[in-house]
């Protein structure tokens, strides 16, 4: 049982750090952006490529990055420069990165990392440690690590949104207007969030491929909706803890995500109704925490048995 | 009073003896995996139950339990996960990334692992060689018998030149048959024309493009292509030429021929390889990964007719001959 949570867990960090990108263009900047359905497997991919090919894993993820870097500015690119619209600049690089992965994989659509090392493989530090204590850090060693990585994002992203480019970042979502009034360039500010937005969900998605430790192209389809789901559940469901930042909220949301799919794997329901069981825990989470059921329940009980809500 | 709780505490207690000697009957349990929904993979699954049924291993000596992933990676190496902190007795995983979930999540353990449809298990990075998978893992590839497809093709069409095949770019399995049917092909005097898709949607252009170049179209057994094959037929037949497929799910849908793979078959071998792990104690690192031992051809004599195309006597023989 303990091994099952730790991979729920696991996951639920690791596409966190998908959640905490995504929140910068759609809850921050408030950009929709399309592009990370592309960038993710760039990032996975680019991964999978180098470390098959002998480069240290870490190394991978900094060449994932760069990856998400250029995926993001082309989308600003297009958006900014060539005005196209927001939502299209995205779609038409998440498209095209598609061959892109393709190309990059060497023309494969799933590669598998089994016998390479990862940032997950555990090396020989571990012999310093007694034999007994050894099988609980191997355990716990991913989780650990995650862990790190997450708080790693986090914190960077929360304090460059408090120096000046980061306030500008956070005004051009809030108040367009505000950033220009100041003399600012707006496209700059717009393009510089999505190159960083996609740079940690190439991030995220090299730590995606070395955890399940194989890289397949599907992987990518639909994370854009997995990384707002996230934002959601987590803004709804964990909004009451009033002094966590958003960066925290919505790794909450990633890993209660998670758990929801798990939840719904564990009642044994047969396998079409999976995703619709999914999104039925989904609702009802967010239901329970807005207080729209406490508002059907004052209707329908009537006014006079139940205390109306001042919201 | 008290007698009765006595009694209550016997007939207990001689119950919960009952039960215990019921179970010291070895029960296994089987935790399948499969990638998604679709025919041929839920065919892959029923031919491995109704093989383990008809050797007499019911449900009071086996316990099946599925899962599928819904297409999901993720949701692919939680299954895994949940089977192993289950203590399964054995993992069935059906498709190429289900068999590499289950792959990692066993590592570790000595949970072994009899995987399906896969096509290449090496490049898979699951076995070590097909001849001696090596490890804990060992199943069934769907590799299609292509050069009996090819030769399926020239016995039906003596003076064609050009076959057209589709692909999804996104599936490793579509590639590695493309690349196969091509090195095959100059043999038997083809030529291969192969267009390469990345979703559904691009499929009916793609094949309208194709049919105006090529003298017929071969479907292998990739994913979209096969969920595909409906619009395939009809922008095939719209050029008065046929389509040929690796496996029969789609005869219903106007193919000429299939001279190929059964995944109800396939599902079959994979029972034996369950049992044989399962009930008389055999290493999967010591059973070889096998393919199709046998194939099925059926023709349809209505699309032949349609098409204006005559069915060679020789094939007759061995066809299941559908309208």
């Amino acid at each position: 049982m303990l091994d099952f949570i730790l991979e729920v867990l696991a996951q639920g960090l690791a596409y966190g750090i998908l959640a905490i990108g995504v929140t910068l263009t759609y809850k921050i900047l408030d950009f929709p952006d399309m592009t990370v359905d592309g960038s993710f497997p760039l990032g996975a991919v680019i991964a999978a490529v180098s470390i098959t090919h002998g480069v240290p894993p870490l190394a991978a993820m900094a060449l994932a990055m760069v990856g998400g870097v250029v995926a993001g500015y082309l989308a600003g690119f297009l958006h900014v420069y060539l005005k196209i619209s927001n939502l299209l600049s995205g779609i038409l690089v998440m498209t095209g990165l598609y061959s892109v992965n393709l190309m990059v994989g060497l023309n494969k659509s799933n590669i598998p990392v089994f016998k390479f090392s990862t940032i997950f493989t555990i090396g020989t530090w571990i012999e310093m440690f007694p034999v007994g204590l050894r099988p609980i850090i191997q355990q716990f060693y991913p989780i650990a690590l995650l862990l790190s990585l997450v708080l790693i994002v986090k914190f960077s992203l929360d304090w460059f949104l408090s120096t000046k480019l980061g306030f500008l970042i956070r005004i051009t979502g809030d108040n367009p207007q505000l950033v220009i009034a100041l003399g600012e360039d707006i496209g700059r500010t717009k393009i510089l969030g999505l190159t960083m937005s996609n740079a940690i969900a190439a991030l995220a998605g090299s730590i995606i491929m070395q955890l399940l430790r194989y890289y397949d192209i599907t992987m990518g389809s639909g994370v854009v909706v997995i990384g707002l789901a996230s934002v959601v559940l987590g803004t709804t469901v964990f909004s009451w803890i009033k002094s966590f930042k958003i960066t925290t909220v919505v790794v909450l949301g990633s890993i209660f995500y998670r758990l929801c799919i798990s939840f719904a794997l564990a009642m044994n329901l047969p396998p079409s109704n999976l995703k619709l069981v999914t999104v039925i825990l989904f609702v009802s989470a967010i239901v329970i925490n807005n207080g729209s059921l406490k508002k059907w329940i004052v209707q329908l009980g009537g006014k006079d048995h139940v205390k109306t809500d001042t919201h | 009073m008290k007698k009765g709780i006595k009694i209550g505490i016997a007939v207990l207690l001689t119950g919960l003896l009952l039960s215990g000697c019921g179970t010291t009957k070895k029960k296994v349990t089987i935790g399948v995996l499969q990638l998604v929904t679709h025919p041929a993979l839920d065919a892959a699954l029923t031919g491995m139950t109704d093989y383990l049924k008809a050797q007499g291993y019911d449900e009071s000596q086996v316990t099946i339990v599925v899962k599928n992933a819904g297409g999901d990676a993720a949701t692919a190496a939680i299954i895994a996960q949940q089977f192993v902190t289950d203590k399964v007795n054995l993992i069935y995983a059906i498709a190429t990334p289900a068999a590499q979930a289950a792959y990692n999540a066993v590592q570790g353990t000595k949970i072994p692992v009899v995987f399906n449809a896969v096509t290449d298990a090496v490049s898979a990075g699951i076995v070590t060689s097909n001849e001696k998978p090596g490890g804990q893992v060992t199943g069934l590839s769907d590799a299609a018998p292509l050069n009996l497809q090819v030769k399926l093709i020239r016995d039906f069409l003596p003076t064609a030149k050009k076959i057209g095949m589709l692909y999804n770019v996104g599936e490793v399995n579509g590639k590695i048959q493309v690349d196969q049917v091509k090195a095959l092909a100059p043999a038997q005097g083809f030529e291969i024309v192969a267009i390469g898709v990345s979703a559904t949607t691009e499929i009916s252009a793609a094949a309208q493009q194709l049919a105006s170049q090529v003298d017929c179209i071969y479907n292998i057994t990739d994913n979209m292509v096969v969920g595909a094959t409906s619009v395939i037929v009809d922008k095939a037949n719209a050029k008065k030429i046929p389509v040929f497929a690796a496996e029969d799910g789609g005869m219903s849908q106007g193919l000429l021929a299939s001279d190929g793979l059964s995944y109800t078959k396939l599902g079959k071998q994979a029972g034996v390889i369950v049992v044989d792990v399962l009930f008389k104690g055999k290493k999967p690192a010591d059973i070889p990964v096998q393919t199709a031992t046998d194939t099925a051809l059926s023709i349809s004599a209505g699309v032949a007719k349609a098409l204006n195309i005559t069915i060679p006597e020789a094939l007759k023989t061995r066809a299941t001959m559908l309208d």
